[in-house]
Order: structure tokens, then sequence, then C-alpha cells
């Protein structure tokens, strides 16, 4: 019986359980809007959420440059993603609260299985977001940072809280014209989080918000800004996941990030979508002098994924350091990477990055480094390593740098390979399963991402690895 | 025209996908070289001087190794005076058979030369040693992409060049592990010195992988002369300008001396000491 069982999961690799990933609620709402993107569409979100003009304006510009602009011509195929077939704005059952218990039971409980309200009681956590499909339903923050000045709120409130620095830096770091998904964004964004750090606060308990997408054929627009002051410091954890459907579901987040001088933020992401999202956000930095930005990246979900967080190193001495691991099963397409611009002299930038692909999945490094001519002193390096566990799956690497610099140090590796089979041997012959064995040398080929992260999500990204390799042939 | 396009493109913005280069109305020459079963083969192409009125070249290189057979190709490419020149590289490789390339740029004002081999057969290899030296505001264009097909293929591509004045340079070097291909192996090393502050250097090395049974890597890195050897070296007694040169010789100098002619060896180098 048992045997039978085990046999049966080895071989069956199209369909594995998400577990928690995939339970899927109900689909409630107190609002939604029409399929598709229109003026009309983007009047009612607006509206829905009794915004200033200056916002609709931006909104209704961005409109038309979703329709100007074409696909891609480099990127995956994204020929699927028919806008006209996407519900952009879903207003949940539920309003937004500060209490766990206000939030309503099936969406709460869905929360208290991705296990954040037991990561905020015990204190892992400073301050929590928690958005469900188009809106945030729950919002906290300690006291403490609240005593500091620290700003932690969904972006609606923030746009009507605090108009003056939402105005000063929201669309200014990733322009609406930046490309075609960007323009959907700023037409459509819903929720998502503002953060404030004064100068010189450090927060050092992570923030944390979490997007859930529950219904399908939706979108998911949050838009994240983030300004740390001068000499600040703030951890910012973003998670992501969405229960799986036959329908297309699109991710076109955006995430602007802002880093006085002096100050360091930390920002990690681990996303498990569904293999029916598109996932194509834009995260983007600008770094002031003797700043520094630190980028955590683990994707795993996903049916197609454009996703390259790019850093601007603006101010002197300012510095970026990227870690991140893509792992494509089957049927994924993930195409993800990071740029990194030295605009400014003696900044120094570093990039690790992983893949992993399997069962066919694509996963592809997209990389750039870039010197612009006043960036004197300017270092970096590069090293991309991918690991390819069969023979039906692809990973290809394309960096490119660029320097117009003379006074530069830069270096840049990529590897690609297969597990080796005597390392396979070795752990074979001490007893271990050649399944267990091969899972053991992905996680140790993670491992320098997972040490990144704070412990808790270190364990998730292990067992979404665990996840990934379960019902691989051997 | 477009002289050459990356196997898989990239961002737009960085204007590399494509190469661009304006040639006049000049006649294509093509020549074919073709080594035999068991057959060594040597060919040296030497552009030295202007061969029209137009100072443009466009030529054809198509190389055919047989079985067991080995081809050494050696390009130089030292015609200061000439505008244009573009020059494409076809290369295949059966069984057992090796193509070493030997390439030496420091020519024409607007080069491009594109280098494509199929590594056909099993053990196919193709090496591939290139040194560059671009000064003025010369524009440097160099493609490769190398295709594991047959199993056990092996490249190696080693690239070293120096950049002065306003000179740029795009080196785009891509290994493309095709399916069937186990146990291949293929390797790609570009350094760039930096001489001057007007420089550009842009390299995009691509590793395409389908196949798992390989070891693909790629190095690529820049930077001005290392500035802890420039100070020993004139500790030692030797000017700046001496230094210099010496280190930029150390760099370039190993795959200038696989030509097979020392007198051309010398005429190459001396050429190249001038103008550092």
């Amino acid at each position: 019986m048992e045997t039978k069982r085990e046999t049966k999961k080895r071989t069956q690799v199209e369909e594995y359980d998400r577990g928690i990933y995939d339970i899927k609620n109900e689909f409630k709402y107190k609002s939604k809007t029409e399929k598709g993107l229109t003026e009309d569409i983007v009047r009612q979100i607006s509206k829905e959420k009794n915004e200033p003009d200056w916002m609709l304006d931006i909104r209704l510009k961005s409109v038309s440059k979703f329709y100007e602009l074409d696909n891609p011509t480099w990127a995956p195929d994204l020929s699927d993603v028919n806008i006209d077939d996407i519900t952009t704005y879903i207003r949940p059952d539920a309003d937004l609260v500060e209490d766990w218990n206000e939030v309503p039971e099936d969406i709460k409980n869905t929360f208290d299985l991705l296990g954040i309200p037991e990561a905020e009681r015990e204190k892992n956590l400073s301050g929590v977001g928690a958005q469900y499909d188009s809106e945030v339903v729950y919002h906290n923050i300690q006291q403490e940072l609240l005593d500091q000045g620290v700003i932690y709120t969904d972006f609606d409130t923030a746009v009507k809280e605090y108009p003056e620095i939402v105005q000063e830096y929201f669309m200014k770091c990733i322009p609406n014209s930046d490309h075609k998904y960007a323009a959907l964004h700023y037409a459509v964004w819903s929720g998502g989080s503002f953060v404030y750090v004064p100068k010189g606060v450090k927060v050092d308990v992570p923030l944390q918000s979490y997007f859930r997408l529950n219904a399908p054929g939706a979108g998911q627009f949050e838009h994240t800004l983030i300004v740390v002051d001068e000499g600040a410091y703030c951890h910012f954890i973003e998670g992501c996941s969405a229960p799986k459907y036959n329908v297309v579901n699109v991710h076109a987040g955006a995430v602007e990030l802002f880093v006085k001088e002096g100050a360091t933020l930390r920002y990690s992401t681990i996303e498990n979508w569904s293999r029916n999202m598109y996932n194509l956000n834009t995260k983007r930095c600008i770094v002031e002098k003797d700043g520094a930005i630190e980028w955590v990246s683990g994707s795993f979900g996903s049916k197609v994924s454009c996703l390259y967080p790019m850093s601007i190193l603006k101010g002197e001495n300012a510095r970026s350091e990227f870690t991140g691991i893509t792992f494509a099963g089957k049927d994924q397409y993930l195409d993800t990477g990071t740029k990194v611009v030295h605009a400014a002299p003696n900044t120094s930038s570093t990039v690790n990055s992983k893949s992993i692909s399997k069962d066919g999945g694509v996963a592809i490094y997209r990389g750039l480094v870039k010197v612009a001519k006043n960036a004197a002193g300017s270092k970096s390096t590069v090293s991309c390593e991918s690991l390819m566990l069969d023979q039906e799956s692809r990973s290809d690497t394309i960096p490119v740098i660029d320097i117009a610099n003379q006074d530069v140090d830069l270096g840049h590796e990529a590897k690609i390979g297969r597990i080796d089979d005597d390392v396979i041997f070795y752990l074979m012959s001490r007893g271990i399963s050649e399944a267990e064995a091969k899972s053991m040398v992905v996680r140790g080929f993670a491992e320098p991402i997972a040490k990144e992260l704070p412990l808790e999500y270190a364990v998730e990204m292990n067992n979404l690895i665990n996840l990934e390799l379960e019902g691989t042939i051997g | 025209m477009i002289a050459n396009t990356l196997p898989l493109l990239t961002w737009r913005w960085l204007k590399v996908n494509d190469a661009l280069i304006e040639l006049p109305e000049v006649s294509e020459q093509v020549t074919e070289i073709i080594a035999k079963e068991n057959d060594e083969v040597s060919t040296l192409f030497d552009f030295n001087k202007i061969e029209n009125s137009y100072d443009s070249r466009h030529m054809t290189i198509k190389v055919k190794a047989e079985k067991n057979s080995i081809v050494n190709l050696y390009y130089v490419s030292r015609c200061i005076e000439e505008n244009s020149a573009l020059t494409d590289i076809h290369v295949d490789v059966e069984e057992n058979a090796t193509v070493n390339f030997v390439q030496i740029e420091s020519g024409a004002k607007r080069t491009v030369t594109n280098y494509f081999a199929n590594l056909n057969g099993k053990g196919a290899a193709t090496n591939v040693d290139a040194v560059y030296f671009a000064g003025g505001e010369n524009n440097l264009d160099i493609f490769y992409h190398v295709k594991h097909i047959g199993e056990e293929t092996v490249s190696n591509i080693l690239v070293n060049g120096a950049l002065k004045d306003s000179a740029r340079k795009t080196f785009k070097g891509t290994i493309d592990f095709k399916r069937g291909s186990k146990g291949s192996k293929g390797s790609e090393e570009e350094f760039a010195t930096l001489l001057d502050e007007d420089v550009r250097s842009i390299a995009v090395p691509v590793l395409l992988c389908v196949e798992d049974d390989v070891e693909g890597l790629h190095a690529a890195s820049a930077g001005k002369i290392d500035q802890d050897k420039l100070f020993y070296i004139m500790s030692r007694g030797l000017n700046l300008e001496q230094a210099k040169k010496m280190l930029v010789e150390t760099q370039l100098f190993p795959t200038i001396n696989k030509l097979p002619d020392k007198e051309l060896v010398e005429e190459v180098w001396k050429n190249i000491e001038y103008r550092i």
C-alpha cells in the first residue's frame, strides 16, 4: 500500500498539491469593475477610493499610455494576457481593520494558514499589512514604532493622509512610460503599502506585507512606496500567493523605494504565485549618498515572470546587493534578473543569482550592470549559477555589462551545469535515498539565499523547494 | 545594415541586440577552407593595407573541418586606414575535428567580425584566442555564436583586449548547448583593459542551455591597468609609458605570439605598442 502511494507520488509531476497556497475561498466581493481597461473603469476605481483629482489624472493618462505601448519583443510570450478578460478591481467583502478578530472568517483563515497572524503575534514582525484581492483588509504596526514617527499604512490611506509626501515620491522612480505593464499598473493600481522611516530610526524587526489574490481571472496591482530617511534602517518583507485557476491572472504591481543618505533598506520577497499567473512586477530603488539597498528575492511561482529589481546608485558610495533564487518547474517560464546602474563615483554592487530548472521549466537570468561616465571608482561583482535537473528544461543567461568609465573594477562570472553524479553517489553511499540526496544538493545550492532571510521565511523557502522537488523522477 | 543579432534578445534601450555597419558598395569576397579527414590545414588572413578605393571590405570565410581534421585559422586585421570591415566566419566541425581560430583586431575604424561555429560531430572542438586593440574613435564589434550540437564537444574562447582614447568595443559571445550535446564543455572569458577615460566597453556573454549534462561557464572583467603592478614596475626604473606598455604586452602578446610567422608577430605587436 505504502509502496504504491510512494510510486504514484514520484511520477505525478504535472499537478502537485501546493497545500495551503491552493486554498480557494468562495469568490465574494462588495464591488468589482467590469473586465477590461477603459476610462470608465478607471473612473469607477478612483471613485470607489474617493481619491483626489491628481491621482485620477495620473490613472487616465496611464490608460492611454497602456494602449500606445506594445508588448516587449525580447520577453516571454505575453499574448495570452488579454486585458479584456481581466477584472482589474475587486473590493473584497471586508473592511480595513487593525484587529485580526474583525477580519471575516474565511479571509482570516487563509492568512492563518499562511502563518501571518502567528508571525506577528510572536513578535517576529513589527508591522503587518494583508491584502486580499484589490484591497488591504488588515494593517497594524507596533506602538513603539508609531511613537518614533514610523509610518506604515496601506497605500490608499497614505494618498489621503500624507498627500505631500506621496506626491513627492509617487511615480518618480518608475514612470508610467517604463513599459506596457507599468502603464497598466498606474491606471488601475489598488492597495499596497506605504512606509516612511524618519531620520536615524532603526526598525530592527521586519515589517511585512502579504498579497493574496483569491479571485479567478483577476489582477493584482498593489503599489508599494518606501522612503527610508537619512541614517535610518528598515527590513521589509513582501509575500505573495494565489490559488491556481484555469484562467489567466495578472500581477502588475510596482515597488518604488527611496533610500536617503546613509540609510539602509533590506527588501525581501518570497513569491509563490500560482501557475496561471503572469507576474509582471516592476521594482526599483534609488539610493542616495552612502545609502544601501539589499534585495533578497525568491521566485517559485507564476506561469510567466518578468521580474528585474533595479538599483540606481545615484549618490556617491551608494551600494546595492542582490541575492536571488528562481526555481522554474513544469510549464513555468521565469525570466528574472537584476539591473544596477552606477551613476555616481565609488559606488559598489554585488549580484548573487541562482536558478534551478526542471520538468521543462525555463529559467532565464537577464541582467545589466551599467557604469556611467561619472561613476569613477565603481566596483561590481556578479555571479550567476544555474542548475538543471533534467534535459527537458532550459536555462539561459544574458547579462549585459556596459562601462563608460576607465576607473572601474568589474568582474562577472556565470556557470551552468547539473548535479554532480559523484556527490549523489557519495550521499547514497551514506544511506540517503537518491531523491533526498538531490533535495539536499538543491537546498545547499539555495543556501546563500536562505541565510539572508529571517528564519521563518528560510523555512518557507526550503518547504517550497521540497514541494517543487516532490514527484521529480529520480 | 544589420551585421549581427543576438540569439536571445535583451532590453532594447541597451542597443546591443543588433550590430549595425555602413558598408559602401564593395563586393563580398568569399573564401572556402576544407580540411579533409585527418588533414591539418593552416590559413592566414592578414589585412594590412587598403585593397580597393572604398577603404572597406566585406569578407566571408567558410570553414569545413571533416572527421579528425585540424584547421588553424589565423586572422589579422591591422590596417588602421580602413574605414569599415565586416567579416563573417562560418565554421562546421565534424567528429573529433578541431578548429583553432586566432584573431587579432587592431584595424578598421568600424569593424564587425562574426564567428559562427557548429560543433556537429562527437568530440568536435573549437578554440578561439582573440586579441583586440582599439584607439581613436574606433568602434569594434566582436560576435561569437558557438553551437554545441554533438556529444562531448568542447569550446574555449579567450578574448583579451585594450581600449584607448574614445574607442568603443562590444563583445557578444554566445555558448549554446543544444539538446543532445551530452558531456560537452564550453568556456568563455573576456578581459578588457581600459586605458583612457572616454572609452566604452560593452560585454554580453550569453549562455544558452537545453541540455543538463554539460558544463558551461563564462567570465568577463574590465578595469584599468592594475595600479599595484604599475607601481612595482615603475619602482624598477621604468617610466609610466613604458610600464603601461609592458603590462598591456603581458596581456596581449601570448595570443599574438600564436601567429605562425615570427616577423608578423613582431610587426603586429610593434604596431599596437606604438599606439598605446
